[in-house]
């Protein structure tokens, strides 16, 4: 595979997760519209679990963009995950030992302001990877 | 590990773009083996081999620094 393709195969993944991520957003602005104004029901229902799509979509273009990569950028994306998945699990452990002495119970999802920041800032460090 | 890798590629005129459009790889992994930060698999070792015609364990040799 020419570099020049893969420097597309890269450019696509960030094509397809920016997608992702802007779905999600706009699900997840639904959702919480959904969740304060509109009264229990189908519709609410439907709105409030719409960002799951999204999310998985986001998983999915990570995975794809590892089935494309070689062998040295697919161990830096092994990597990059493997740091994002620790970090959240050392963050996770500690706030649950934190919350007890006052500080304010957060939903789950906030682990993910930590996970994605990590794995998409090694995945820039990687693109930028000079010698 | 250590390797001429660079050298080899300077002898030819051959940027590291050109080096990883030969051998199929992308411009960070040549990077990352030139550097040291990443041994090549057997498989691609043995491409880099038959891409300059020379035993693998001419263009790779242990790095006795290296606590590898």
């Amino acid at each position: 595979m020419e570099p020049a393709e893969r420097k597309q195969l890269f450019f696509l993944w960030i094509r397809q997760f920016g997608a992702w991520f802007l779905l999600y957003l706009l699900g997840y602005a639904g959702a919480m519209w959904a969740l304060f104004n509109l009264p229990p029901g189908a519709a609410r229902t439907a709105l409030v679990i719409a960002p799951i799509l999204p999310g998985l979509g986001l998983v999915w273009s990570t995975v794809a963009a590892y089935r494309r990569a070689d062998e040295f950028v697919q161990r830096e994306i092994l990597l990059a995950a493997a740091q994002a998945a620790l970090f959240t699990a050392v963050w996770t452990l500690v706030y649950t030992f934190l919350e007890p002495l006052g500080l304010p119970h957060l939903n789950m999802g906030f682990v993910h302001t930590f996970g994605w920041p990590i794995f998409l800032w090694r995945m820039v460090q990687l693109m930028r990877l000079r010698g | 590990m250590k390797n001429i890798l660079p050298e080899l590629r300077a002898e030819r005129g051959w940027t590291q773009v050109d080096l990883a459009g030969r051998l199929g790889v992308s411009r960070q992994t040549i990077i990352a083996i030139e550097t040291g930060r990443y041994d090549p698999s057997l498989p691609l070792a043995f491409d880099i081999g038959e891409l300059f015609k020379r035993p693998v364990e001419s263009i790779f040799s242990r790095d006795k620094s290296s606590k590898k």
